[in-house]
């Protein structure tokens, strides 16, 4: 169940070991975008995700010399929902600040159809066990399957089935949705 | 094969993705080496003139403080080794119980050192006033959300805010007045030479307000890091250097501001200092809150979520409590109190807390046993944006839009709700709190326009409490003279048959069986002479639980059922007991579900001896429904929903008649003895036994069942099933924590304490234990870490 300590073995250039700046710059560059979808869908703030984007690869870059990352696709993204979900957790007071700044301004009356609908699932998503929601997010955000759900979380196949498989059960029922348990 | 929840993720993230390469690049791989290096040399070696100041504060701070030494504030004090710190009375017994005595040691009237300048205010502000609200004149202020406000001593002090929101001419403003609350009179201070900015911090010094800016500029979204501080006596302003980085938190901290900065840096700058100067450790992620007073405490919530104390040059991070709010320490009293979260859960949930911390961050053991350090928090900790010292003994949890208050006297214990103030609730509104007084100006209302109103609430005198007579139809009109003695093993004592007792806190229940068989509720609190046995006639009663009410049932001497509530809010104490006409069932387990107005009783049989079970309604004792059937009833999660388990499904129902909500669950065939039901928040787990009397563990929904790897008999559980993990102990202390989303082997935990386990509970985050055992001794268990 560790967060750092992705014991499984790297499967795509994305997930290789991660040691000098330059590897970081590249995965700067490939996942800086999936990593804002992420923080973004388990915040439910634009600002805090890219906060937390930056947050995220500035602690890549401030990590100990030779302190090899094994994962580091998902370490960004595992240290990127922590942060997320400690933002919001934490700064409330600043969401409600921004949220209400937002709320005067034009944001609302920018969404479309697809993103009123788009913000009603996020934020069920947001409303699951923060394991499940990390899991589903990387699932539908990324279109990762459950054998990279669980390379990118470092945790085992089966928990990231069972954390999916849940997830999906329980935004089922809240979206009162008819979902078959193994479609 | 695509189903409807794919289809609708696949559109949602389409959604998303779409907005995210709608919005600005982020910054390039360049800027943010920069970034990286401006951080790196922030951190730099400009701390280590701050760490020779925080030795020499410390030195002198524990020098000059008779009985306080830095090894023995460091070791964690049992409740007789540090008794409640007394105003000017170094080392004093903690004050009598009842009787004015606390008051008289209390309060800062008759504390001989008061002298700082806010006491003699204090008094005199507050007895000039009513207690209760007082709507407040006029201001000579915008309208406002995000102001910030401070407590001299004399006047509440308003700066800053957001001003004409939704209008053309909304801004961040840098307006400032002052209240006095003995003339009920409104001063206009001249503009802060700074930059308007809101949901900053004001913070008094002891001569000077400083005003520290938050938010403000272009749409009031940029950072700022305006600083100014304004002199009461010359009504004039003096601009402060600006902070390096946005501030989050700020105290004031023996003779020195402590800034904690958005990217986690402490700053300190003293009154007469020409720049902020960094300390090299500790960085912290943005904080709640934070503070200071005499002593040399400052408190944040760092980035491992833990209470830290930052003393001098010491950091002390054992408390591990998340913090939601904190007051500042109060004259010679040097405690924090800190509304916290038990665990690092789910911030929605109430799972608040209050510790009390001495000034290096050891915990103060005024509040009871080792049991009772931590008391449950207010129900309004949930929205609870801060706790202030509303003076020197109690403090005021409030919200931003003060619609909820509650009170704790620390002396005493136990948190009293308050009367909201007399004008609409709102959000991000200023409030302050100090004189036996809150203040609460501005804010805004529900449609974000920012309001005018501001309120004032006088606090009664601290006064000690007493139980007012008892009332229900079995009344104990007068508690024991003499109080239970303190201490776990009181009630753990092994009584055969002895429930597990219930904690609801300030209090914790039991029930107990005395030498000549007669059953006895007690109620044990954080004050001894609170503490109160209630014999119960009859028979020894065989079920306890507690919800709004803690509720009690058992055979009466006539073949009946004698159920019992007693209210746990120290405030209401009443117990009342009604006999139903049902017998138990010799066979089944009589259990007690309350649920909202009332309470449903499994395990018994009516005339015809056909299995039933009731509601008695917890006004009238009326029993209010009744079901022929053998199932059992345990509380849901859900307003107004009850959970009917029976050997072959789980029904959620409504909790009035039991009429089902949703879809009956059958149970997985193995699992043929369901024993314990837990629901949180939509989440069941059921724990019970197989044939073969193995113990099973199942979540509702999940395909498999769960069997521990304890192989000796499990005599206590507890669950989370929200947050995923289920505890068992055996009575030798083998504890095992099964991650309900793991498929893998559960946790084994050697508690390691020779004595046998008598409870087990789980933290709301599913990620400590307590292990109590039968002579008392309590063990916290981290669990399921990383």
């Amino acid at each position: 169940m560790g967060k750092e300590g992705n014991a499984q073995a790297a499967t795509s250039p994305a997930l290789a070991a991660c040691a000098g700046d330059g590897d970081v710059e590249a995965l700067y560059r490939d996942h800086r975008l999936s990593v804002v979808k992420l923080a973004y869908v388990l915040s439910g703030s634009w600002q805090i995700a890219e906060e937390v984007t930056q947050e995220t690869f500035l602690r890549l870059l401030d990590r100990e010399e030779g302190d090899q990352i094994v994962n580091p696709a998902g370490w960004v993204r595992t240290v990127a929902a922590n942060l997320a979900r400690s933002r919001v957790r934490r700064l409330s007071a600043e969401i409600r600040a921004f949220a209400r700044l937002s709320s005067q301004r034009r944001e609302p009356a920018t969404l479309d159809t697809a993103g009123v609908e788009s913000e009603a699932f996020w934020a069920q998503v947001r409303g699951l066990p923060a394991r499940q929601a990390q899991a589903m997010a990387l699932h539908y955000l990324e279109d990762c399957p459950v054998a990279e759900v669980s390379d990118l979380m470092g945790i085992a196949e089966g928990t990231a089935k069972a954390l999916l498989h849940q997830g999906r059960r329980r935004l089922a029922d809240l979206l009162d949705l008819n979902e078959k348990a193994d479609a | 094969m695509s189903t409807p929840l794919d289809e609708l993720a696949n559109r949602a993230a389409v959604a998303i993705d779409r907005a995210a390469q709608q919005r600005a690049d982020g910054p390039s791989f360049v800027e943010l080496h920069r970034r990286r290096r401006a951080r790196q040399r922030r951190r730099g070696a400009a701390g280590t003139a701050l760490v020779l100041v925080l030795v020499m504060v410390t030195v002198t701070a524990v020098g000059t403080r008779p009985g306080l030494d830095r090894t023995t504030l460091l070791e964690r004090p049992s409740a007789t080794e540090v008794p409640l710190p007394v105003p000017g009375v170094e080392g004093a017994e903690p004050p009598a119980a009842g009787a004015g005595a606390q008051d008289d040691v209390l309060s800062s009237e008759n504390d001989p050192s008061a002298t700082s300048r806010d006491e003699p205010g204090d008094s005199a502000a507050a007895t000039a006033r009513d207690a209760g609200w007082h709507a407040l004149p006029a201001a000579p202020l915008r309208a406002a959300f995000g102001a910030s406000a401070v407590w001299t001593g004399d006047e509440f002090v308003v700066w800053g805010g957001y001003a004409g929101g939704g209008t053309a001419d909304e801004e961040a403003v840098a307006d400032a007045a002052a209240y006095d609350p003995a003339a009920d009179r409104w001063r206009e201070l001249p503009d802060a030479p700074i930059p308007g900015a809101y949901d900053g911090e004001a913070i008094w010094t002891g001569d000077e307000v400083w005003v520290l800016g938050r938010f403000g500029g272009e749409a009031g979204r940029e950072a700022m890091r305006g600083t100014a501080a304004y002199d009461p006596v010359t009504d004039q302003w003096r601009v402060l250097p600006e902070l390096p980085e946005p501030m989050v938190a700020a105290a004031w901290l023996d003779g020195a501001a402590a800034v904690l900065t958005a990217d986690g840096a402490l700053w300190t700058l003293g009154a007469d200092d020409e720049a902020w100067v960094q300390a090299t450790s500790p960085t912290f992620d943005p904080p709640f809150t934070a503070t200071g007073g005499d002593g040399a405490l400052l408190v944040a919530a760092n980035r491992l979520h833990t209470l830290t104390a930052v003393d001098g040059d010491s950091v002390h991070d054992d408390l591990t409590e998340e913090l939601l709010g904190l007051s500042g320490t109060a004259q010679d009293q040097r405690i924090g109190v800190a509304a916290t979260m038990v665990d690092d859960g789910d911030p929605s949930i109430d799972t608040s807390s209050t510790v009390v911390v001495g000034e290096t961050g050891t915990r103060v053991s005024t509040l009871g046993t080792s049991l009772h350090w931590r008391m449950e928090g207010p129900p309004t900790a949930r929205f609870l944006d801060g706790v202030h010292m509303a003076d020197d003994r109690r403090v005021v949890a409030v919200d931003s839009a003060a619609s909820g208050l509650e009170l704790l006297d620390v002396a005493a214990g136990g948190w009293e709700r308050l009367a909201l103030p007399p004008h609409a609730p709102g959000h991000s509104s200023a409030i302050a709190a100090g004189g036996g007084m809150v203040f609460t100006w501005g804010g805004a209302s529900s449609s974000n326009l920012p309001r005018e109103q501001g309120a004032l609430l006088v606090l009664p005198p601290a006064s000690p409490r007493t139980w007012p007579p008892g009332r229900g139809a079995d009344v104990i009109a007068s508690f024991t003279a003499e109080p239970m003695p303190l201490g776990l093993p009181d009630y753990l004592d092994p009584d055969p048959g002895m429930l597990p007792p219930i904690i609801t806190p300030p209090a914790a229940w039991a029930l107990r069986g005395t030498a000549d068989g007669t059953p006895v509720l007690v109620q044990h609190t954080n004050d001894p002479a609170q503490s109160r046995s209630i014999p119960i006639s009859g028979p020894p009663l065989r079920a306890l639980a507690w919800g709004d009410l803690v509720w009690a049932a058992g055979p009466s001497a006539d073949g009946g059922v004698r159920v019992v509530q007693a209210s746990w809010q120290e405030v209401v104490p009443h117990i009342g007991t009604i006999t139903v006409p049902f017998r138990p069932d010799p066979d089944g387990a009589l259990r007690i579900a309350p649920v909202a107005g009332g309470a449903w009783i499994s395990g018994l049989l009516d005339d015809e001896g056909e299995p039933l079970i009731i509601r008695v309604d917890q006004a009238t004792g009326d029993v209010t429904a009744q079901t022929s059937t053998d199932g059992t009833v345990f509380p849901a999660s859900g307003p107004g929903e009850a959970l009917l388990l029976d050997d072959t499904t789980l029904t959620r129902a409504d909790a009035d008649d039991l009429t089902p909500i949703g879809a009956a669950h059958p149970l997985p065939e193995e699992l043929s003895h369901p024993t314990q039901v837990w629901d949180d928040r939509g989440t069941t787990t059921l724990l019970g036994e197989d044939a073969a009397g193995a113990v099973l563990v199942w979540t509702v929904g999940d395909t498999a069942v769960r069997e521990p790897q304890l192989t000796e008999p499990v005599v206590a559980a507890d669950a989370q099933p929200f947050d995923g993990a289920i505890a068992l102990a055996t009575a030798a202390g083998q504890v095992e924590v099964i991650d309900l989303a793991d498929p893998g082997p559960g946790q084994l935990v050697d508690a390691g304490y020779d004595a046998a386990v008598r409870h087990i509970r789980m933290h709301s985050s599913g990620r400590r234990v307590d292990v109590i055992y039968s002579d008392g001794h309590t063990s916290t268990h981290s669990v399921r870490s990383g």
